[in-house]
């Protein structure tokens, strides 16, 4: 069923409408109402991974809106940062949300040729580069800086975008241990 | 910059939070009392207040009077999207005296809050963060003026091919004057290796002379055997520096460089056969008194759409056509065959030139045409044979290249080039033409090949743009834009070999060293000169490091 392969994704929830499946419709719940949330199960809050998305407010962060009026929530721990270009994202801005306790960031930008401002999501490339070194010589698995490049135009490029990272984070987990 | 607000602006900081109910579509996932409690906790919250709808006239008035009320300074809308309302509630704060540049918002609602698995507790946790954050961004803002310069009323246009002469006329015809740069003896750019033109089939030295009749005049100021020595300023303010020292102050400069063609040696024996010539030379043929040659095999193609140069120079087609008319109007018993790859669709006379009995034969680069000592071996792709068509002149169509010198100038006025060194602005599609917020525009064959009328329409529209600046006598724009603390900069120069906007430039200071010099008319505030600032000498003034510092260090 199309709904259950859904709901094993990571710190990913689609609700269901109660009592309808319409599976083979992607999006079954167009808006999380009362009874949708109680069909809810899964993870009690703060059992997630707690992330931060630095989204770029162009491309990106349309898609994470539309995910939404497209009835897609995701975990309750993970904030969304927006900020007006990927290109400024800094190596010290990212180092200081892992070092708030962040399992992950996401960095979101808009894939080539949709910079608004030409190439900010290239250099951004080049940074979010530079900071999985960085990550990496302080014993914290650089996947867990995921970095994406997405279209605006519907809400399920987050959505994707949003899994893909989700399993490359449950991948690094057993290495932090090995770490630490 | 690093400091945020301070004196009397830092004693005047108050945030007040508005939380919108949303009509209840909020409430479903977040409990509004208890954010509404989180919040009033929170040290750097001035005063909290629930409004249903702030977005109303209703609410706005509310918003208003809650201003008012408690002596708010800075305010954060948790709500909806900025997306959405953030300019709504700018302009409608700004009336009761908050300046747009203290307005933050949290997106609470579209799916930025609701819970999914965490349920209510969890939805409003994580409200609770966003506008701690979006709070404690708002506290560090500082103000950010509207920029304003003025324009020096002249337009500067490289190039005095067909593209930077009807760009000239554009401007001039408004009454702006005009500097006209060719770096050659004689206007015309490649315009005068033809000899007629396509459509028209004008004679090429007609045409040029009428475009020159169009530009005549006092307000077109021809400058002919120089070029750009070098470049300083911004929008409205360039001082181009010319060879042989002439400095020119212009407030906007139209790039009509064009390009060059191909010179394809070794290909086809082009160099080593005699009977190889390119198109351009076969042009000069048609220009004698002498037939240039019986049977004539024209290859399309010619060290174009292949992997080093996979784009469609555009412009080949019609010319092999058209000179093929022309040859066989003089010479009907000239023989032509044309080896071609498929022709693109806007070859004109197409037709006209099979009706007088050209023969068209289809190659694939798998198996190229080879050119022998009289006859050209090719395998027909349509027949599937191999055919041995004689011939005493081979006419090779090479394709438009980018041209030395405006490889020269881009790098010179820092314009993005594309892989092939052709011209490209940041936003071909929504602005073509155009380097926002430069003042630069680009025209003809040095943005891409193109034909002569595509150049004459691109040369029209760029003039006119570049009138439409000049016109408005300053430039104004908002200043979400990076900003510059001098005294930290090490000169290092990363900033400026990023910036694809020319919005920064080392110059030399007092002690000698370069330092980054930021002219903030010129930039986007996209921030990519922030991520590379090892000093943190730049900084974002909408969002400066201590804005994005206390933002992360409120999430709880």
């Amino acid at each position: 069923m199309a709904g259950s392969k859904r709901e094993k994704r990571a710190g990913v929830k689609v609700k269901k409408a109660a009592g309808k499946t319409r599976s083979g419709k992607r999006r079954a719940g167009r808006r999380p109402g009362k009874a949708q949330a109680k069909g809810a199960t899964g993870r009690r809050a703060g059992a997630g991974p707690r992330l931060a998305i630095i989204a770029c407010t162009w491309h990106p962060l349309e898609s994470i809106e539309n995910a939404a009026r497209e009835g897609y929530t995701y975990g309750p721990d993970i904030l969304v940062l927006p900020v007006r270009c990927t290109g400024a994202v800094t190596v010290a801005n990212i180092l200081r949300l892992f070092a708030k306790g962040l399992e992950g960031v996401l960095v979101l930008g808009c894939k080539e040729g949709d910079c608004h401002y030409f190439n900010g999501s290239e250099r951004c490339g080049e940074i979010i580069e530079e900071t999985r070194e960085i990550l990496e010589w302080g014993g914290i698995a650089p996947e867990r800086l995921g970095f994406t490049l997405i279209s605006g135009s519907e809400g399920r490029n987050f959505e994707d975008a949003l899994d893909a990272y989700m399993k490359d984070l449950k991948k690094t987990r057993g290495r932090r241990k090995r770490v630490a | 910059m690093a400091d945020g607000p301070c004196g009397d602006e830092r004693k005047a900081v108050k945030v007040g939070v508005v939380v919108c109910e949303c009509g209840g579509e909020i409430k479903r996932s977040v409990d509004l009392a208890a954010l509404e409690k989180g919040i009033a906790a929170d040290p750097v919250v001035a005063g909290v207040f629930r409004i249903n709808y702030p977005c109303s006239a209703k609410g706005l008035a509310a918003v208003g009077e809650a201003i008012s009320k408690r002596g708010l300074s800075r305010m954060v809308i948790a709500g909806c999207s900025e997306r959405l309302f953030g300019r709504l509630f700018r302009e409608a704060l700004s009336g009761f005296g908050i300046d747009p540049s203290f307005v933050g918002f949290a997106n609470i609602r579209d799916g930025m809050a609701p819970g999914g698995a965490g349920g209510r507790k969890a939805g409003t946790a994580k409200a609770l963060n966003l506008v701690r954050m979006a709070a404690a961004s708002m506290a560090e803002a500082l103000r950010v003026e509207v920029l304003e310069a003025g324009i020096k009323p002249l337009c500067l246009v490289l190039g005095g091919g067909v593209a930077g002469m009807a760009a000239a006329g554009a401007v001039a015809t408004r009454g702006v004057k005009t500097v006209l740069v060719e770096k050659e003896k004689e206007p015309g750019g490649l315009l005068r290796s033809l000899n007629a033109v396509f459509p028209s089939y004008r004679r090429a030295d007609e045409f040029i002379g009428a475009m020159l009749d169009e530009i005549a005049g006092d307000l077109v100021e021809m400058v002919t055997g120089a070029e750009v020595e070098s470049v300083t300023g911004h929008v409205g303010n360039y001082e181009v520096t010319l060879t042989g020292g002439r400095k020119i102050e212009a407030g906007a400069i139209v790039v009509a460089t064009g390009a060059s063609v191909l010179s394809p040696d070794g290909l086809f024996g082009y160099g080593d056969n005699d009977i190889v010539v390119t198109q351009m030379e076969f042009e000069h043929m048609l220009e004698g008194d002498k037939q240039p040659g019986g049977k004539i095999v024209m290859i399309q193609c010619v060290g174009s759409r292949n992997p080093e140069r996979p784009y469609c120079s555009r412009i080949c087609c019609t010319a092999s056509i058209k000179n093929t008319i022309l040859l066989k109007e003089r010479y009907p018993s000239a023989e032509v065959t044309i080896l071609s790859r498929g022709f693109a669709e806007y070859a004109g006379d197409l037709d006209r030139a099979r009706d007088m009995g050209v023969k068209i034969i289809r190659y694939t680069p798998e198996r190229p045409p080879v050119v022998g000592g009289n006859s050209v071996e090719v395998f027909d792709t349509i027949s599937g044979m191999e055919t041995t068509i004689p011939c005493d002149l081979v006419v090779l169509a090479a394709p438009i290249v980018p041209s030395e010198s405006t490889r020269a100038l881009a790098a010179k006025l820092r314009l993005p080039t594309d892989e092939y060194g052709f011209l490209i602005e940041p936003q071909p599609k929504l602005r073509p033409g155009e380097f926002v917020p430069r003042g630069i525009y680009v025209a003809g064959s040095a943005h891409w090949p193109c034909t002569i009328t595509e150049a004459v329409v691109q040369g029209y529209s760029a003039g006119s743009r570049a009138f439409d600046l000049i016109n408005a006598g300053k430039v104004s724009k908002s200043a979400f834009v990076a900003g510059m603390e001098e005294d930290l900069c090490r000169g290092c120069s990363r900033c400026c070999e990023v910036c694809m906007h020319g919005a920064i430039e080392m110059v030399e200071a007092e002690d000698g060293m370069k330092r980054a010099l930021h002219m903030p008319i010129q930039c986007t505030g996209c921030g990519v000169c922030v991520s590379v600032c090892p000093s943190g000498a730049l900084s974002l003034k909408y969002a400066t490091w201590r804005q994005v510092g206390s933002a992360i260090e409120a999430i709880v």
